[in-house]
């Protein structure tokens, strides 16, 4: 599949530098063979679909979507078990996951694809009334689709005003009573209106017995709390407890802590993962196969350049659709560059490295749903923290701050209270969660930071390494109960530097 | 508090402040209530969802636990979740706690029982109403007639009175303390909207319902039901803890719910539904008493063990902290871990005293947050020495959670 995560911003700055002149594209080609076809395939993208500059995100569409069949299973099965009204049933699944991961194209793909099919096998035959539901502006290019609600870019939901939220609830509530085809009064207010939405869609379907309305909310646990509270007061909890609406939901970060028990209690969650060697094969057939001449290349040819290329693609980015995405096309710009010169193919493809600027607009990218005003801050947190892949604790962070700073820990900047206070950044966020007793990041972005920090500033990659060998081995000393999980993780560190290959280990 | 606690941690009395909870990282104080109808988040930290799921369901049902076991805890919980949203299909909690019942050395008969449960029901249904009154106004003009009728047979006080205290509070929880106090629900109406609430019920130009006891009840269940849209009606039966402390004998309190049981069956007929809420010493009597008469009823036991109590204080950090982090090892020093575990292994597993116990830890933290530092083993260490100091002098845990 590919399914990179829709993101929400507009384009910033940074990206709109990087934007790619047209003029680019029409370089001119000699040559024959593979390396012909290739050239080609580049080369001519003014007439193509492939306009795309390296860092625009793409956008969903039906053919490019792949994987994801168990999560697909999961939403059909339960539509199938509440068709039957089966005793035990799931009424909300959850689908969490990194940036970068997929959720929106899910998301997508089952409201424009998977839900529109009306189900008459096995019986009993049921009709599926979907309704997707945004709760961040659509990306660029998306075209809206049929009972879609999108937040638009001027409407966001991070205000954090309670008026602004009623205003926005009372907008889809309608929107929502529309689609139902049980319109009342639009402009009532929005506790009339919800108490109102509740009485008619039982009503409804009470007199449409083969009707499944399923609502699919994006983006949610990224949203503001109080608007999530609003949001299931007004209409979450009172459609969860419904016999026949299934609610689907995508959030990334922390996740909320819904009070319907129909929410809690008849729930699935499920982690999406990022791709395997194949399915990144996959994804790179399916986004390149648009490019005019890639049809002259044999199958074979070309599952080779996609293997080749995936392999890359997973060991820089960790196998996460948008940087998959990304990555596989900064690469493809490098071959086509390589090949302009007359180089072969099969070594070209072999010698195409990721350069750190790609990097760098990767990490940007995947750092867009960081507040403009906090970027620059949570940056250089996050730089400190990209080597803590197994998480970190409160404590831990001076420590790696200072190490970056190439400074001690010392002073009002590595206080408990300056530390909490970035911590909260991260989690506002969502580029950061408490997981099994410690914060981690988000393993999509760190992945790429720890990336571009070894190829950028391999030595502050290392020492950042080393502090935490040092820090955990004199932790392992001085708390004797907590010796084994201290040990663990100097030992993680240790195994990282010696795998560094072409540089001595040493520690203080 | 007693005096040498106030010595011993002088700042202890500013902690419930929300700046210092805000400084670890927490909206509020997640260990303060022992008394669960006063805390405002209890439905947010329910952890014995099994319980909750049959707590709600269309079945009589026995919930057992010891006592300081949690069954206030559930009962509030489920009232309130019922509640929460505006207008949906939730079932409709009525609270009848026996241990308000008059004292008359008897047990109560199915008119006495249905009388209390009118008045109890009545009593709910105003106050939830005045907190949603948008289930009221979207009724026909015949139907707020019937929900007005019935509120005025069933109240203990004109309703009128009750429509005039709204007026002047300007607010439903106004109410809750005079009429229902598990039903301090959240997002009241606006104060012209409860206004009109009132005028509603005050100009609906209807005397109270009379009638023989059995059908008002029943008409009581219709107008909840039919007119208000709820799904069915949880009869949340609690307090015979209360009537056996009075007596001294279990098996004296155990008959005052067995004229109930008697009826359970026609009620459910009707979208009615026991939940019997009682302490573990009280379970034989009754099952035995319903297996004896071939009376249906699923039995449901609150069981604590260490590992249910560590998600109970975890699942409070975590909504305190609006789930940025589940577990008091986030603000602790490195020598720390498990910190939720370190606290329950060393106690008899029952929430009131873990919750206690917590706390202790974190106000002993407290004492000295403005060294900037972390909860540390002596926070832990000393809370726990505390309740062992304590727990063999006197009683730590009254029994009403």
């Amino acid at each position: 599949m590919l399914s990179p995560g829709i993101t929400i911003t507009q384009p910033s700055a940074v990206y709109r530098r990087h934007r790619v002149d047209k003029n680019q594209h029409s370089l001119a080609w000699q040559g024959t063979g593979s390396m012909s076809r290739i050239s080609k395939m580049f080369g001519d993208q003014r007439n193509g679909r492939i306009n795309m500059t390296q860092t625009d995100l793409p956008v969903y569409k039906d053919d490019l979507f792949v994987n994801r069949d168990k999560e697909i299973e999961t939403v059909t099965k339960a539509l199938e078990n509440i068709a039957r009204g089966d005793a035990e049933q799931v009424r909300t699944i959850v689908f969490q996951g990194e940036r970068g991961l997929g959720k929106s194209w899910l998301a997508l793909h089952l409201h424009r694809s998977v839900l529109k099919q009306t189900s008459s096998d096995p019986p009993p035959a049921y009709r599926i009334l979907s309704l997707l539901i945004c709760l961040t502006p659509p990306p660029e290019r998306l075209q809206k689709g049929e009972r879609e609600w999108y937040i638009t870019n001027d409407n966001q939901i991070a205000s954090g005003d309670e008026r602004h939220y009623e205003h926005l609830l009372q907008e889809l509530l309608a929107w929502i009573a529309e689609q139902l085809d049980i319109v009342r009064t639009p402009y009532a207010s929005l506790r009339d209106l919800s108490a109102w939405l509740a009485q008619d869609v039982r009503k409804k379907l009470e007199s449409e017995r083969d009707l499944i309305i399923c609502l699919i909310l994006d983006s949610v646990f990224e949203a503001n709390r109080s608007f999530l509270d609003d949001l299931e007061r007004y209409l979450l909890a009172a459609l969860a407890a419904l016999p026949r609406v299934l609610i689907i939901m995508t959030g990334r970060g922390r996740p909320y802590l819904w009070k319907s028990p129909y929410l809690r209690l008849e729930r699935e969650d499920q982690s999406l993962t990022p791709f395997s060697l194949e399915q990144v094969v996959e994804q790179i057939r399916r986004s390149l196969r648009d490019i005019s001449v890639t049809a002259n290349l044999s199958d074979e040819e070309f599952r080779q350049l996609a293997e080749k290329l995936a392999k890359k693609v997973i060991n820089l980015g960790g196998g996460y659709p948008l940087t998959n995405e990304l990555l596989a096309r900064a690469f493809v710009h490098q071959v086509r560059d390589r090949l302009s010169k007359g180089d072969d193919l099969e070594q070209t493809i072999n010698d195409v490295t990721i350069d750190d600027k790609v990097l760098e607009d990767v990490a940007s990218r995947l750092l867009e749903v960081i507040p403009t005003q906090w970027r620059d801050k949570l940056r250089e947190v996050l730089n400190a923290l990209c080597v803590l892949k197994d998480g970190f604790r409160e404590h831990e962070m001076p420590y790696f701050l200072a190490e970056l700073r190439n400074t001690k820990p010392e002073g009002p900047e590595y206080t408990i209270k300056a530390m909490r206070g970035l911590r909260d950044l991260l989690l506002e966020t969502n580029l950061g969660r408490w997981q099994d007793a410690r914060y981690v990041l988000d393993e999509a972005v760190r992945t790429v930071l720890e990336q571009l920090l070894k190829s950028q500033k391999r030595e502050v990659w290392r020492r950042l390494h080393e502090r935490a060998v040092n820090l955990y081995e004199d932790w392992a000393k001085r708390y004797p109960n907590s010796r084994q999980y201290f040990e663990q993780r100097a030992t993680y560190h240790r195994g990282v530097l010696a795998e560094d290959v072409g540089h001595s280990v040493s520690f203080a | 508090m007693t005096t040498r606690d106030k010595n011993e941690y002088p700042d202890e009395h500013s902690l419930t402040s929300t700046d210092w909870f805000r400084r670890i990282g927490l909206r509020f104080d997640p260990y303060v209530h022992l008394e669960a109808s006063s805390d405002p988040h209890l439905s947010e930290y329910t952890v014995n969802l099994d319980i909750f799921r049959v707590a709600l369901d269309n079945k009589p049902t026995i919930i057992v636990a010891p006592p300081g076991g949690g069954k206030t805890a559930m009962r509030v919980a489920v009232t309130r979740t019922c509640w929460f949203d505006i207008g949906g299909t939730y079932p409709f909690p009525l609270p009848y706690n026996l241990g308000t019942a008059p004292l008359t050395g008897t047990p109560p008969t199915t008119r006495e029982h249905l009388r209390l449960l009118l008045e109890a029901g009545t009593c709910a249904l105003l106050t939830g109403l005045a907190f949603r009154p948008e289930r009221l106004f979207r009724a026909s003009s015949t139907e707020i007639r019937a929900v007005t009728a019935i509120l005025r047979a069933g109240l203990p006080g004109p309703l009128d009175y009750y429509l005039d205290i709204l007026r002047e509070t300007g607010t439903p929880a106004g109410l809750t303390p005079l009429l229902e106090r598990t039903y301090a629900l959240t997002a009241p109406p606006p104060p012209d909207v409860l206004d009109r609430f009132c005028n509603t019920l005050a100009t609906s130009g209807t005397d109270a319902m009379r009638g023989r006891m059995e059908e008002v009840f029943q008409t009581f269940v219709e107008v909840v039901t039919d007119a208000l849209g709820f799904s069915h009606v949880l009869l949340l039966i609690d307090g015979l803890d209360a009537m056996y402390e009075n007596q001294e004998d279990s098996q004296h309190a155990a008959p005052w719910a067995f004229e109930l049981f008697d009826r359970s069956e026609t009620w459910a007929k009707s979208k009615t539904f026991i939940k019997l809420f009682i302490p573990d010493s009280l379970e034989s009597a009754i099952t035995e008493y319903l297996h004896h008469h071939a009376i249906s009823t699923q039995i449901a036991r609150i069981i604590w063990n260490h590992d249910l109590l560590v998600s109970m204080l975890r699942k409070r950090i975590s909504v305190a902290s609006e789930e940025r982090f589940e577990s008091l090892d986030a603000i602790s020093t490195p020598a720390l871990t498990n910190v939720e575990q370190q606290i329950v292994k060393n106690l008899p597993p029952l929430p009131r005293i873990a919750l206690q116990v917590t706390r202790k830890a974190i106000l002993h933290y407290a004492a000295r947050l403005n060294d900037g530092w972390q909860l540390d083993e002596e926070d832990i260490r000393y809370a726990i020495a505390w309740y062992h100091h304590y727990a063999t002098q006197r009683s730590l845990s009254p029994p009403s959670r």
